[in-house]
């Protein structure tokens, strides 16, 4: 029996929590910007020049994990597949959020054509909104993994991409000592709002599941809630991730209580991926659960016998010479 | 160039027809013969790796010398010239000092050309060949061959309208016979399974009776019970071809299935509805299962019984009935072959357990070969059916009492793994002044030899199928290649040793297949060649006939069939059907029931492996890693006991470890050990001998001679007290 | 033309010589299996007992989220009905190893290219059945043409009224059981 989704390992969680922050991150100050907040507009090519690096390196991860790498452009041969177009949203999005970027660098010819940048910066909302959202499509498209329910993974990888997004801009504005500015208040709300959002949309999707699920579904759950993955469920999504960034962005609008929290969320984001990919297990076959050792094992003990019989070989041929 | 050779499979004694394909003398694949009437072009998972095996690094490939200590793991390559040349002055060292019954030779299931080993055997003067057989098909056989001349074993299930498995699960262990049950069920045949352990056979049942492990003799009487006090048996058949129906009523009357349901656990009402199934089924028929032969004392009362439930149902050698082959009209079969008149009589009375085993030595053994000479014209061979008595042949080993056994050839056999009481086979083992093992393997057994010589494989050598000696047909199969570097067929190997000891005249064959051509001339097919006919013709069967015995006459001393057995009067035994306390049994040993309150069944075959073989052929391997003890999960919670832990199996004779197998096929108050369990990959030196003392459950088997069956000594493996423990850390 | 499977777990025993043969027919590594089987059971208790055993390799879904999920075109239908892939296209991105829910799809790091059982078409058509089948000693295995409805294959599935596993699912499998 599948104990754990296996397949999809820290490569792609890797992928996934940083594609969704700096998709998250880019959309924010491109909506501050279509919306016409220039207060802190000094810092946007910063921060979309951060989301393209952070969603950069989120791809070089997901490169890495193919074991063909020469041959990564085929993934773009069939865009009927979810993933074809994930690699569609996510190649626009590094385009434009490029392209954005370079709205801000002063001896750029276009760096003023404002109304090009905007809607530069809407396009570039949409294809960030787009890269938070397929992936629960994506992971849906599991039919033996019930665990993953496309509507509720869309709504739930939006609202974490949201809190990390905020996080991340949040620490850019830190960064750039800009902490005086209300605008730091402004976001803190807006993650306090996003991590009760969160809170919410967590606890209703895993009822929703263990309510209408199947076996396998429920067992996620169970695995989560009190198995294998409850430290870092508990600890690292629950708890680390939200509840304390909560207290503290409630407690608090003073930078150390700011960073706290940003922090916490993005290592909480973190954690939520990598629970929500991990805990997905497969439908069992029948009987799958009678099997005396697993496939990881069998792969251990096949290489271990082998390599005993090739040592006995050459023990046997020493009585001989 | 591709050519196709039909070989046949011999890692099992099915002996499934296999094709394989050779280009420039390499075997390139094997594939199940689609011409072959048992496996139909199928393969099980052992003949399906049959390259794996035949080119495995560690298979013995040259004569070996021992140069360091015994069990040292230090030997030497030698040439056959010195390796046989050494062997044949110490026997004839041996035979000047102690006798020629001083030479001993263990054999397991067969894998071998057991004709040659006795050819040789008589020829040397010795009378101790022992095998596994009393423990597998040898007392039903002789019993069934004690009332009605030969053994009713080719039960005709196609055509039949019920099927008894009893004590058997061909769903594991012989698959194209299951294909046949099957198809059988199909054709609207009823099956009956009885077995303790619900098996993957039982699973497949229309009905299943779970009896207590050891307690199958009970049912079989009380089956009698039923259908004799129900009028259901065939009056006309016993009235005219059976003797001893008075006393066999008589006999039986207190067995009712009341009386049986205490001993089985199986209620009255289902024994009685199976006994009535059974009987009112016409024609219906008892499939052997080995799991009978292993009850030690009793084993044969409980042959008697199932051998009269055979005759009074009037199924014997009938169309869908019990079928009683006979021996082969033409070939030269293995008894033809054996020159058993070559052993004078004051060695025969040296075989071990002779005196005490009565049935399976030579003193019953010359009772029922002159009666089967009378009838069928050929007898079945002395070997398996008239040898030395495992036991005795051990404690004679260590102890020289009667006399002396000094030495052993082991060939086809893991004597450490497959005999009951291992630290006792051990220390016999030890004991040896020559200790020689053929064999594809360094095993345990091996590594405790003198000389270890290098078998060929069926791929390397013909194999002639004639049922161990015993049936009317033979199916031929050649050789793909010639024996791979210095490896020997087992003929080769005994003729060899026989020419150095002055036995020429006895073996003027040059090799294998001139002596299958020498057997098959009398069929008169005028083959060139033994290849020739097995490309032409492969095989040959008698034509069937039934109810021999209206022509031939019944080959017992009566003539007639006998309900009451006169050569086991003759020989001291019970003639009739009879209980028999099973001899490690809480009824049996009351004083231990307390210590040890679980009932071990130490065997039964499993997938994908055949008794001791092929744990080091990885992918074989890979599909059962470890050996499992079946737990009931009701037993396992109340010890906290866990899928796949070790856990301590423990006797009074010994204790072995295995992974617990948490499962609801036994009852709660029984364990199921897997048999067969050494490990290759664990260190080659004594005494860890490969792990053979870890998990071989035949370490808590034990095999004193007064607890084996009183016929033909068979050792008790299937209802034995024991306990278990979870293996705590450091244990 | 569809190519289908049925397999009846009133006669499989479990006694694994298709998934060794398969093993040894399409050379795969030790650990490897394209076909696996599984013992389900005894359930109740004893001595009220059922058990039987089920090979699991792949279905040959006609939709088949492996076939639908993959980015390069690697895993494809091919026009006998089969579930094909071709190792010269696949990535190796593992998304389908993810949605495939009978688990049959196997990563070979020697070829980095994902593999499973392919129904052994090329003996199919050269009138051979698949090694699986072959070897069956209960003869439990027939393969033989989905779309043909005089075909033997789809008159003992109708017989039998044998079904795919998990059809639930709705991937349309291509191989049916007899259940027990």
């Amino acid at each position: 029996m599948e104990q754990k989704q296996e397949y999809w390992g820290w490569l792609a969680t890797g992928y996934f929590f940083l594609a969704a922050m700096g998709a998250m991150m880019a959309a924010v100050v491109a909506m501050l910007d279509v919306l016409g907040v220039t207060v802190i507009d000094q810092i946007y090519g910063w921060v979309s020049f951060a989301a393209l690096v952070i969603t950069g390196c989120g791809s070089l991860l997901l490169m890495v994990e193919l074991t063909h790498i020469f041959r990564a452009y085929l993934v773009y041969a069939r865009p009927k597949s979810i993933m074809c177009m994930g690699s569609y949203l996510l190649t626009s999005f590094l385009g434009l959020t490029f392209v954005y970027t370079t709205f801000f660098i002063y001896f750029v010819p276009w760096s003023g054509w404002v109304l090009v940048r905007k809607l530069v910066a809407v396009l570039d909302i949409v294809a960030a909104l787009g890269l938070v959202v397929y992936p629960g499509l994506e992971l849906a498209e599991a039919r033996g993994r019930s665990f993953w329910q496309g509507s509720g993974l869309v709504a739930l990888f939006l609202v974490s991409a949201t809190s990390t997004g905020l996080a991340g801009v949040l620490l850019m504005l830190i960064f750039f000592e800009l902490s005086g500015s209300e605008y730091l208040g402004v976001l803190s709300t807006l993650l306090t709002v996003s991590l009760v959002l969160q809170l919410v949309l967590l606890g209703s999707y895993l009822w929703g599941v263990r309510l209408n699920g199947t076996k396998e579904g429920r067992q996620a759950i169970l695995n989560m809630v009190k198995g294998p993955y409850c430290v870092n469920f508990w600890g690292g999504v629950v708890v680390l991730g939200t509840l304390i960034p909560l207290g503290l962005s409630i407690l608090g609008k003073m930078v150390p209580f700011a960073v706290g929290a940003a922090a916490l969320v993005l290592i909480g984001g973190l954690f939520f991926r990598r629970t929500f990919l991990q805990a997905a297990e497969r439908i069992s076959m029948p009987g799958e659960e009678n099997q005396q050792i697993n496939d990881q094992q069998t792969k251990e003990l096949a290489a271990a016998l082998e390599s005993r019989w090739m040592e006995k070989a050459r023990w046997l041929k020493n009585q001989c010479s | 160039m591709s050519e196709y050779k039909k070989v046949a499979c011999h890692f099992c004694h099915m002996n499934c027809g296999m094709v394989a394909q050779v280009e420039d003398g390499v075997i390139t694949k094997v594939t199940g013969d689609p011409e072959h009437p048992f496996n139909q072009g199928a393969q099980c998972p052992r003949g399906a790796s049959a390259l794996d095996h035949l080119n495995h690094p560690n298979r013995i490939n040259f004569p070996l010398k021992r140069v360091g200590n015994r069990g040292a793991g230090q030997f030497e390559r030698v040439s056959w010239e010195e390796a046989l040349g050494d062997i044949t002055a110490k026997l004839v060292e041996l035979k000047d000092t102690y006798g020629a019954e001083t030479l001993s030779s263990l054999g397991g299931t067969n894998r071998t050309d057991d004709f040659a080993r006795r050819r040789f055997f008589n020829l040397f003067g010795s009378p101790n060949v022992a095998h596994t057989a009393p423990v597998c098909w040898i007392p039903n056989f002789l019993v069934e061959a004690a009332s009605y001349g030969w053994a009713a074993f080719d039960p005709e299930i196609m055509n039949t309208r019920c099927v008894v498995i009893w004590g058997h699960n061909p769903a594991t262990s012989y698959l194209p016979e299951m294909r046949g049950l099957l198809q059988a069920k199909e054709n609207g045949a009823k099956i009956i399974v009885i077995d303790p352990i619900f098996s993957e056979t039982a699973a497949k049942a229309d009905l299943w009776l779970p009896v207590r492990p050891g307690s199958d003799n009970a049912l079989a009487l009380a089956w009698l019970n039923v259908i004799i006090t129900e009028g259901l048996y065939d009056y006309e058949f016993v009235e005219e071809w059976t003797v001893g129906f008075e006393e066999l009523s008589e006999r039986v009357e207190s067995y009712t299935p009341e009386w049986a349901e205490e001993k089985t656990g199986v209620s009255a009402e289902l024994i009685a509805q199976a006994a009535r199934m059974y009987a009112a089924a016409k024609p219906a028929c008892i499939q052997w299962g080995v799991a009978t032969d292993q009850f030690g004392r009793g084993s044969s009362a409980g042959a008697q019984a199932r051998a009269a439930l055979r005759i009074i149902t009037g199924n014997l050698d009938v169309p869908g009935g019990d079928v009683m082959p006979g021996p082969h009209p033409e070939f030269i079969t293995d008894w033809e072959m054996e020159l058993n008149e070559l052993l004078p009589e004051s060695q025969r009375q040296k075989q071990l357990g002779a005196d005490k085993f009565k049935l399976n030595t030579w003193p019953g053994y010359q009772l029922l070969t002159d009666n089967m000479v009378r009838v069928w014209g050929k007898s079945i061979p002395a070997e398996w059916f008239c040898e030395a008595n495992a036991p005795m042949l051990f404690r004679a080993m260590i102890t020289s009492q009667p006399y002396p056994v000094k030495a052993c050839i082991v060939l086809a056999n893991n004597p450490l793994v497959s005999y009951a009481n291992s630290r006792l086979v051990y220390q016999a083992l030890k004991s040896l002044d020559l200790l020689v093992v053929m064999d594809y393997w360094m095993t345990p057994s091996a590594l405790l030899a003198d000389y270890v010589l290098p078998a060929a494989s069926w791929l390397e050598r013909p194999v002639m199928t004639t049922t161990y000696g015993v049936s009317d047909w033979l199916i031929a199969s050649e050789r793909a290649i010639e024996p791979m570097f210095e490896r020997k067929t087992d003929v080769d190997f005994w003729r060899e040793l026989g020419l150095r000891l002055g036995q020429a005249e006895y073996w003027p064959w040059e090799n294998d297949e001139e002596i299958f051509q020498y057997r098959l001339a009398p069929i008169g097919l005028e083959t060139d060649s033994y290849e020739e006919f097995v490309q032409c013709y492969r095989m040959a069967f008698a034509p069937r006939e039934y109810r021999k015995y209206q022509e031939r006459g019944v080959a017992t001393p009566s003539g007639k069939v006998e309900l009451k057995s006169s050569i086991l009067e003759q020989l001291g035994y019970d003639p009739l059907p009879h209980y028999v306390e099973p001899p490690f049994g809480s009824e049996a040993r009351p004083e231990q029931a307390k210590a040890y309150p679980l009932t071990l069944v130490a065997g039964g075959g499993f997938m994908p492996f055949f008794h001791s073989e092929h744990r080091e052929v990885t992918r074989i391997r890979l599909l059962r890693p470890y050996p499992r003890v079946a737990i009931n999960p009701e037993l396992a919670k109340k010890m906290s006991i866990h899928s796949n832990e070790w856990v301590w199996i423990e006797t009074p004779t010994g204790r072995v470890k295995q992974q617990a197998f948490v499962t609801s096929a036994v009852a709660p108050d029984v364990i199921q050990a897997e048999r067969g369990w050494w490990f290759p990959e664990k260190p080659t030196v004594d005494p860890e001998l490969m792990g053979v003392f870890e998990s071989n459950i035949n370490v808590c088997l034990d095999d004193d001679p007064d607890t084996c069956d009183e016929a033909c000594g068979s050792w008790c493996t299937r209802a034995v007290m024991c306990r278990i423990r979870k293996v705590g850390e450091g244990d | 033309m569809r190519w289908g499977m049925l397999i009846d777990l009133k006669k499989c025993v479990g006694c694994h010589a298709c998934t060794v043969a398969c093993q040894n027919e399409n050379h795969l590594p030790l650990a490897m299996k394209y076909c696996k089987v599984y013992k389900v059971g005894p359930e109740g208790e004893y001595p009220n007992l059922t058990s039987y055993n089920i090979p699991i390799a792949c279905m040959h879904c006609q939709e088949a989220p492996c076939v639908e999920g993959c980015p390069s075109g690697a895993s494809h239908h091919r026009e006998d009905g089969t579930v094909s892939i071709n190792p010269k296209k696949c990535v190796g991105c593992r998304f389908c190893l993810l949605v495939c829910p009978y688990g049959v799809r196997h990563m070979n790091k020697e070829t980095g290219a994902v593999e499973k059982c392919t129904l052994c078409v090329e003996r199919l058509e050269t009138g051979e059945v698949t090694r699986c089948t072959e070897t069956c000693q209960l003869k439990a295995r027939h393969v033989g043409d989905l779309d043909d409805p005089d075909s033997e294959l789809v008159r003992i599935i109708h017989k039998e009224n044998a079904r795919p596993l998990y059809e639930h699912l709705g991937t349309k499998p291509s191989i049916y059981y007899i259940m027990p």
